[in-house]
């Protein structure tokens, strides 16, 4: 059964699975499941310095992960945060037409988004290298997440600090297993 | 010559002589233009020990090795000297447009020697220079003296003039140009006025030649396509200079009340968002440089209302907003308009008030001293007095005019722990405190308490790594990383070559050295890569030190103010931090190849730069 999103059903449905798989999957989680961004926001919200640094932040924040196979990734997926005044409204993974729809769409290759949350990669220099793209460009948009970087630095710091496994590293078995979430969350949420 | 114009003017003022002079190619190689092309003069021609402002001191302006070409932000022209503020190197340089007028008039770069008996200007128009009584513009500020030239000579010609500072020998008093554009820094405004050249008066139309043209045009072409969709591009035209404002003071860097702390309670309502809403006309930009970080300015409301100029800059709201404690965005810009007309430096203008401030907070300072002046933390219109005491040299403006380091030397009574300068020029508004890298920055700065030197603030308060450099990144910006020294060397290196070259320092934040690179070969057709690119700045920075060493400088002169060695900061992100600056010291000459002891090159260095003929200075 496919939810549709924006509805009751599709929240209560959404909240409910990662409930389950909180409670099922091995942790550390695997980036790009629910249950990972789940813990993301949790950090997010409980952070007090995010919550000093981003108090005057306006704007949904959309992460997009590229499609990329060999990693796990058939399709693009979309990391919604719904951030207001150094508030972690939300954090989900929504689908395709909702994360577009998103404030300050953020796009990269999987492989730079794995190697920023290893701290391997500066975020900002992503930036400004154009690595990691604002999409579509705009230059007021542009403007505020300039000024912005710091939060964007200890967004990523939280991100770091949640136990993460990625797709590609996992066991042949385990990737199995999340490719087969994937098309689960496409089929049922749209995602 | 490609690139450079290969012609300088050496101008005695003394003699009212004007003779032309090639730049000797190899020269052009070793030093480019701009900074490094000025330095190398000044070194091999003034006397260790001179009179900064005596006739003897020389004063160079020189244009970059690319300004006036189509690159990103090629506009900028150094002034390089002895400063009377510190007694040592000084270079201070400007956009707007003047150096690239320089340049298409023929030359890229003025010396002017001794000192004229009556007031003076230059003009240069295409190529035929002379030298005019300039008795109807002394004792007239930058805009009215502007006005009296385009009047007189044509709107086409471009001027560079200082005001009533200059002319009243403050020791931070700038050369402006384009009206609003400041060579702010060291007091070479003084310099000039020393001389009593009021004026330089530029207009031209030659045309710079480019040694393989369409791999110039290729490659700037694709840097401008880079910089219009660049994040950093789009937040400085949006907020100006004053976007960094917010982002120094959530990391509890921004310095407050003469840096008693590193908070601001009220930074909302100087940031760059409140610029925006309550003076911003319009962003402007300097001569080919796609981000106009510039601000058209209007003062809507208020005593001073009407005022019209451009900025207030970052800097010009730290140091007159925060660090004087003055919320007021109007009375800031107009301090900003102030020091642009009376052609003064606003870090170090709003930097010493800051201090005077904190003197009679201590009772160091009474208003027996100020004639009855009550100068005080938080109050504007006192503020706003002491700029025109300052630039005329009136009352208490005469001992602020000499700058903080003089100041304290004079008062005593411990005010030397909280004159914000290092080797006499006066600190930018970032605390170093809140992070550390950033102090030995400004110790190790050729110029004095600098910012832009190494601008390694770019990655730790803006969390903006530079892209000219392999790396820049701080891991935590409040340790200590004796490794990290490395960055510091290699940003000071990398950002002379921007001032030798003429452009922007801003462009290293979005472009990287293979694409800087690349532009000077094609412009001058040298075989010129990121080893030479390195190379050069390295030099360059070098040059100037020996220059200093030469004039007394050791390691003990690297270091910072009391405050910020001893003093913990008392609130905020950065609570208890103080500079370790001896932990970075020596893996910074380490990496520098200095010598720990006197923090002057070795010779194996100066061998190593081509700088062979210095090793027995």
């Amino acid at each position: 059964m496919m939810y549709q999103y924006g509805t009751r059903e599709w929240d209560e449905a959404y909240a409910k699975m990662i409930e389950e798989r909180r409670n099922t999957e091995q942790a550390p989680f695997i980036l790009g499941t629910p249950e990972w961004v789940s813990e993301f926001e949790k950090k997010i919200q409980a952070d007090e310095r995010y919550k000093e640094i981003a108090q005057k932040w306006e704007g949904s924040v959309v992460l997009v992960f590229k499609a990329d196979p060999q990693a796990g990734f058939d399709n693009d997926v979309f990391l919604f945060m719904d951030l207001w005044h150094g508030e972690c409204r939300s954090a989900r993974l929504v689908p395709p037409e909702i994360g577009r729809s998103g404030e300050y769409v953020l796009e990269a290759e999987y492989d730079r988004w794995k190697r920023i949350l290893k701290k391997e990669l500066n975020v900002v220099k992503e930036l400004a290298t154009r690595k990691l793209k604002l999409v579509p460009f705009e230059f007021k948009k542009a403007a505020k997440l300039t000024a912005a970087a710091q939060a964007a630095l200890r967004l990523v710091d939280l991100g770091s600090q949640v136990g993460t496994r990625f797709p590609d590293d996992v066991d042949a078995k385990q990737a199995e297993a999340f490719k087969a979430l994937l098309q689960e969350l496409k089929t049922e949420f749209a995602i | 010559m490609f690139g450079l114009m290969g012609k300088i003017l050496r101008v005695n003022l003394a003699k009212e002589s004007i003779l032309q002079e090639d730049i000797p190619e190899d020269m052009a190689r070793k030093f480019l233009g701009g900074r490094g092309l000025a330095t190398k003069y000044l070194f091999d021609e003034l006397e260790p020990g001179a009179d900064p402002l005596g006739p003897e001191n020389k004063l160079i302006f020189m244009s970059g090795l690319l300004t006036g070409t189509p690159s990103p932000s090629a506009s900028r022209y150094s002034i390089v000297t002895k400063s009377p503020l510190t007694g040592i190197w000084a270079q201070s340089s400007s956009g707007g447009r003047w150096g690239v007028d320089l340049k298409h008039s023929g030359f890229d770069g003025i010396i002017f020697e001794g000192a004229s008996e009556k007031p003076v200007y230059l003009i240069i128009d295409n190529e035929k220079a002379e030298l005019r009584d300039a008795a109807e513009l002394w004792g007239k500020n930058v805009s009215e003296t502007t006005w009296l030239l385009k009047k007189t000579l044509g709107n086409a010609f471009n001027v560079a003039a200082i005001g009533l500072a200059g002319e009243s020998l403050v020791s931070y008093a700038a050369v402006m140009n384009d009206l609003h554009r400041a060579a702010g820094r060291c007091g070479v405004g003084a310099v000039m006025g020393s001389k009593r050249l009021k004026a330089i008066a530029v207009r031209g139309s030659k045309e710079i030649a480019i040694a393989q043209e369409k791999a110039f045009h290729e490659v700037a072409g694709k840097q401008f396509e880079l910089l219009n969709e660049s994040i950093l591009g789009a937040g400085l035209e949006a907020y100006g200079t004053a976007l960094v404002l917010d982002m120094v003071n959530v990391c509890g860097g921004l310095p407050t009340r003469n840096w008693q702390t590193g908070v601001c309670s009220f930074a909302e309502k100087i940031n760059g968002e409140s610029l925006s809403e309550k003076v911003l006309v319009s962003p402007v930009g300097c001569f080919s440089c796609p981000i106009k970080c510039g601000r058209n300015s209007e003062i809507r409301k208020g005593p001073y209302e009407g005022q019209k100029g451009e900025g207030p800059e970052y800097e010009s709201i730290g140091t007159f907003g925060a660090m004087c404690d003055i919320s007021d965005l109007e009375a800031i810009t107009m301090a900003h308009y102030l020091c642009n007309d009376y052609g003064l430096d606003t870090i170090s203008c709003g930097n010493t008030i800051a201090f005077t401030m904190e003197c009679f907070e201590r009772g160091i300072l009474t208003k027996e001293d100020s004639d009855g002046l009550e100068i005080a933390f938080g109050n504007a219109d006192t503020m706003i007095q002491l700029v025109h005491k300052i630039a005329k040299r009136e009352g208490i403006g005469n001992l602020l005019a000499e700058g903080t380091r003089h100041m304290a030397r004079r008062l005593g009574r411990g005010s030397e722990r909280f004159a914000m300068n290092v080797k006499g020029l006066e600190l930018p508004a970032y605390d170093s405190r809140g992070a550390k890298i950033t102090g030995l920055a400004f110790a190790t700065a050729n110029r004095g308490g600098d910012h832009i030197t190494a601008y390694v603030q770019a990655p730790t308060y803006l969390a903006a790594p530079f892209l000219v450099i392999e790396e820049s990144e701080i891991q935590d910006p409040l340790k200590e990383n004796p490794q990290e020294a490395k960055v510091v060397k290699e940003l000071e290196d990398a950002l002379t070559v921007f001032d030798a070259a003429g452009c922007c320092k801003f462009m290293g934040l979005a472009l990287d050295a293979d694409e800087w690179s690349a532009i000077v070969a094609t412009l001058t057709g040298w075989d010129f890569g990121v080893e030479e690119f390195r190379k050069t700045g390295e030099r360059i920075y070098n040059l100037e030190r020996v220059f200093n060493i030469r004039e007394g400088i050791t390691r003990a002169d690297d270091t910072l103010p009391k405050r910020l060695l001893e003093e913990p900061l008392p609130e905020g992100p950065a609570e208890g931090q103080v500079n370790n600056l001896e932990i970075l010291l020596d893996p910074y000459y380490e990496f520098r190849g200095w010598d720990k002891d006197t923090g002057g090159p070795t010779p194996e260095k100066l061998r190593e730069l081509g700088l062979e003929e210095v090793i027995s200075t």
